[in-house]
């Protein structure tokens, strides 16, 4: 380690490039662990999991379409009543898809709160940020 | 297609209402008949370590035990039962309908709009009879600047509103499709000759994944069910 040495000429915390060279290979190295500590720690995705991921993207899928489907109709039948074509419906389809996006991002807020309790709990996987708890 | 036909057994009209019994009824009959009997012929013996049959019911008891609770707290447990009904109710219907030469009733959307109406109908009731007025604050979310109100508001209100719309659809367009598509597949079985054996392997496997759904779809139906009661009662917040 040379950075300690004045006579070069550089400042602390600058790196010589032999130095830069050591740390990236350091840093692939740990990279290349870290994955493949990953691997073997990552839960096998078994049927019922991707049934269940399956189940969650329909769900999901369904709530756009009728969030959508819902503005149009409503907003259409409204126009015919107010006769005020075709503003409302432009309006309704709007909310309506603002509704539909309103439900999947409360959807996917509750599925990241579950994933991360479940992360929390797993007693195999070890969070290397949480070490100093 | 033949299988979603609706057969009139026993034509009834009550007012000028088509009330007649159906081979939708029948079915559904079968199914509230197969869940009482099973319920109360497994757990007969009530013994401390429970037999095969027992273990069945008790699982099946804790599973949605376990969701109620978790997606409600302790307070949504009061209405275990409901949610416990309709789960069984839906879960034995799409089983029924996996049954060849049987009918599925769930995949006519009256019906599982009839069952989503039925949630939202009851949901809203417990939020306004246990938070009165103030269960309108669930459209208005807090800290909300006036000037966003007109945007907000609806938005929340047509979020409210389409609930029974996706909760009824997704079950019955699930259904429909999965059955819909196991009749194509099976088909071309015949059509094709000795090539017939790739669709014969799809029918297998679209079967399998179709068991599969049908479960899914009567757990998401009682997931989503407890997600609106926890709203009723805890106004949004997760207990």
């Amino acid at each position: 380690m040379s950075d300690g040495d004045p006579e070069k000429g550089l400042g602390r915390g600058v790196l010589s490039a032999e130095d830069r060279e050591a740390f990236k290979s350091r840093a692939g190295e740990i990279d290349r662990r870290l994955s493949e500590a990953k691997a073997r720690y990552a839960p096998k995705p078994d049927a019922r999991q991707r049934g269940q991921a399956m189940g969650q993207g329909l769900k999901i899928a369904v709530e756009l379409v009728v969030g959508v489907g819902f503005g149009a109709i409503v907003g259409w039948w409204l126009d015919d009543v107010l006769g005020t074509r075709p503003w409302l419906m432009i309006v309704m389809v709007l909310l309506g898809f603002g509704a539909g996006m309103l439900n999947i991002i409360r959807t996917a807020q509750r599925l990241q709160a579950q994933a991360e309790a479940a992360q929390m709990a797993a007693p195999s996987v070890r969070d290397a940020d949480r070490d100093e708890e | 297609m033949e299988q979603f036909e609706i057969n009139r057994y026993l034509k009834l009209d009550l007012f000028g209402l088509d009330a007649s019994f159906t081979n939708s009824s029948l079915f559904m009959v079968i199914a509230f008949f197969l869940i009482i009997g099973f319920l109360t012929y497994a757990m007969s013996n009530r013994s401390l370590v429970p037999g095969r049959l027992q273990s069945v019911a008790e699982l099946s008891y804790e599973f949605v035990a376990n969701m109620v609770y978790e997606n409600t707290g302790k307070e949504g447990m009061k209405y275990f039962p409901f949610v416990f009904s309709l789960f069984i109710f839906v879960l034995v219907l799409n089983m029924l309908g996996m049954i060849p030469y049987s009918f599925t009733v769930t995949s006519h959307i009256v019906v599982t709009f009839a069952l989503a109406a039925l949630v939202f109908v009851v949901v809203t009731g417990i939020g306004f009879a246990r938070h009165g007025l103030g269960f309108l604050k669930l459209f208005k979310p807090e800290g909300l600047p006036a000037a966003l109100v007109p945007i907000i508001v609806p938005i929340e209100l047509i979020s409210y509103l389409i609930r029974p719309i996706s909760l009824s659809v997704r079950l019955f367009a699930n259904m429909m499709a999965g059955h819909t598509l196991l009749k194509v597949f099976a088909g071309f079985v015949v059509s094709l000759g000795v090539a017939g054996v790739v669709p014969l392997i799809a029918t297998v496997a679209f079967t399998g994944l179709e068991f599969l759904v049908a479960f899914l779809q009567a757990m998401i139906f009682a997931v989503l069910t407890s997600i609106y009661l926890n709203d009723a009662i805890n106004m949004h917040d997760h207990h």
